[in-house]
């Protein structure tokens, strides 16, 4: 008996309803954007994509993307690492603050920068008075991006890091490695996959930040007005060729985030089988 | 290199793990850390290592205080339990690791590196394995590149926390054996853990018993064998049948059954708990000395070459010296008695499951003022 004969009336249902799922939340949406992208033509949707402002957007928020994704590597690794290996007092605190993010809107938490670094604040008065300005300017959208998309690498890393014990990095102690090349040469080939798959979450959720960068951005257009603004300005002026245009950029995004998942998902599953026979 | 340890403390939140641990080892030789789990013999092995700090106290090696010394620094080669391969590197890379990490101005050459690791391998007699990563081999040989790891920085000292406790029970004989003739070859001063009483007596040149974070007596494996220090270690060695008897110059003479006395050590009659291993029994069909302990084999089984009889003798007034057991029935009180013989001794006795048994100790021990 073959497999798909056994699935029953249950299987077919759950099927029939994971199908009307997919198209209706995810192909009808997205192919109404490739659709209003492309209404006019090819020609028209090219110039759409190539508009200055889209231009400008796409460019500042790759740019505090990757500023954001480079900061929450380096503090993910040590905040994963230092609560997998190391029992302390502040160790909860520490575990609490990476969900923090998690769990409050980014509306609030963009609220909060501004509350703390605006002119008003006293130490956003101070910054700006001596001519660093935090809010509605780059730093501010990075602040902004970084703090709703740093947990997710750091979430990745620390169940693998448990695991993992701290038996590896002994035996390298012990082998005469200095910290530098424990890490390098243990730790992290060990934790490369989870790495990387809490990179792409991170960088799929710093890319299409919306809530917090929009409270601290004060969308000064050309400056601090990220592609997920320039959506929003788009559609709210009734720009809507422009807006799916610049729409079809995110689509890319996630494409690009779903392949490269899934890709690092099979390659996982493999290493582990690999394991598991041994 | 001689390893001395002086008055390691080392406490885990409440629980002393360590309490006043002092040894000295003997330099090119194999010792055993042998006890129970939880009594603090891998702590020992860590602070020995530097892996742990210890709260009080001192390592020396060669009369060198280490304290402060980093484990990088140490020289010490560590085989995990659970090996604690490189996963993601092959053999090869895994034994020259030591090699590969060390300052620039001390690496070898890649050529030396490849000769010595070569070397190494055929040492564990792995040569041929080079290429392969470690979830492609078995835990024998996963524990020998781990050994020719550690091997390969030319350590000191080789400590070994329990590294055949992983393995079958076979697989663990051959290596402990090969071990040896190992250690018979390259004389390195080797700790090596264990909970395995047989595998300590019979790999080291010393045994070190711990309980509870405490040396409970150190020697030859001879000498903790044959004159254990104190029950603990008597019964920790092997099976034992601990009893209530009297003793006068060197023979029982007086068997007590539970359940008659109180079970506290009563000085005046003289009586005293008797240690006795199970084959050290002489069992006769008939009652041959007046002093003989009498009682019915309950089951009989056996273990490779021996039968392994339980016997329980008559409890109260029953059972003691000069009187037969009573009936199977009256089967309270009395004690339960192991006993190991060849079997063929016990076929030439013709007896049956149910029936009285004769035996007398051909050796035991006595601990003064001690109980279990």
């Amino acid at each position: 008996m073959s497999r798909s004969s056994r699935i029953g009336r249950a299987g077919g249902l759950g099927i029939t309803l994971t199908v009307l799922y997919v198209g209706l939340f995810i192909i009808l949406p997205f192919g109404g954007i490739i659709a209003g992208a492309l209404k006019r033509g090819l020609a028209v949707f090219f110039e759409n994509i190539t508009r200055p402002e889209t231009l400008e957007a796409l460019t500042l928020s790759l740019s505090v993307t990757a500023a954001s994704l480079l900061v929450s590597v380096v503090f993910g690794i040590a905040a994963a690492w230092l609560t997998a290996k190391f029992r302390f007092p502040a160790r909860g605190i520490i575990l609490s603050l990476i969900n923090l993010p998690l769990s409050i809107s980014p509306v609030i938490a963009g609220l909060l920068f501004v509350l703390l670094l605006g002119k008003n604040s006293p130490v956003g008065g101070w910054l700006e008075s001596m001519g660093a300005r935090i809010i509605f300017a780059w730093p501010g959208l990075f602040l902004a991006t970084l703090f709703i998309s740093f947990p997710y690498i750091a979430r990745e890393l620390l169940p693998v890091l448990i695991e993992m014990g701290n038996e590896d990095e002994e035996a390298a102690l012990t082998l005469g490695a200095s910290g530098a090349a424990t890490f390098l040469r243990v730790t992290l080939p060990n934790i490369r996959l989870a790495l990387l798959y809490g990179i792409t979450l991170s960088g799929a959720r710093a890319v299409g930040e919306y809530g917090a960068v929009s409270v601290v951005s004060g969308l000064l257009r050309g400056r601090t007005v990220t592609l997920p603004i320039q959506v929003q300005i788009f559609y709210a002026e009734y720009m809507s060729g422009a807006a799916f245009a610049a729409a079809v950029l995110f689509f890319v995004f996630g494409i690009i985030t779903l392949v490269s998942k899934f890709t690092l998902e099979t390659k996982i599953k493999n290493f582990e089988q690999r394991e598991g026979e041994a | 290199m001689n390893i001395e340890t002086k008055g390691i403390r080392k406490v885990f939140g409440t629980h002393a793990a360590l309490a006043d641990v002092s040894i000295k080892l003997p330099g090119g030789r194999l010792s055993s850390l042998l006890g129970p789990s939880g009594c603090g013999k891998t702590t020992l092995l860590r602070v020995i290592a530097g892996l742990e700090q210890p709260d009080e106290g001192a390592v020396l090696f060669d009369n060198e205080n280490q304290t402060g010394i980093h484990p990088r620094r140490r020289r010490v080669g560590f085989v995990f339990q659970h090996y604690a391969l490189f996963r993601r590197l092959t053999v090869f890379e895994n034994v020259a690791f030591g090699l590969r990490v060390k300052p620039r101005a001390l690496r070898p050459s890649k050529d030396e590196i490849r000769r010595v690791v070569h070397e190494m391998l055929s040492l564990v007699q792995l040569d041929n394995q080079s290429g392969k990563f470690p979830h492609e081999m078995s835990g024998g040989q996963r524990q020998r590149v781990a050994l020719a790891r550690a091997l390969v920085i030319k350590p000191c000292i080789l400590l070994l926390d329990e590294p055949f406790g992983a393995l079958d029970a076979n697989v663990r004989k051959d290596l402990r054996r090969w071990l040896r003739r190992l250690h018979d070859e390259i004389h390195l001063t080797s700790i090596l853990v264990t909970h395995d009483q047989e595998e300590a007596l019979e790999v080291s040149d010393k045994v070190v018993v711990m309980n509870e974070g405490r040396i409970e007596q150190t020697g030859s494996p001879e000498a903790i064998y044959r004159a254990p220090a104190n029950p603990f270690v008597y019964e920790f060695l092997g099976s034992v049948n601990v009893f209530r008897g009297r003793v006068k110059e060197d023979r029982l003479v007086h068997y007590e059954p539970m359940g008659r006395a109180e079970r506290s050590l009563d000085l005046d009659t003289g009586h005293q708990h008797i240690y006795v291993r199970p084959h050290e029994f002489e069992i006769s069909a008939r009652r041959l000395f007046p002093e003989d302990i009498s009682g019915r084999i309950l089951r009989s089984g056996f273990i490779g070459h021996q039968i392994r009889l339980e016997i329980r003798t008559g409890g109260s007034g029953a059972g003691q010296c000069g009187t037969d057991a009573k009936p199977a029935g009256d089967d309270k009180g009395g004690d339960l008695f192991e006993i190991h013989v060849p079997f063929e001794v016990f076929d030439e006795l013709g007896l049956q499951i149910g029936d009285v048994l004769y035996f007398r100790p051909r050796a035991f021990r006595t601990f003064l003022g001690e109980g279990i």
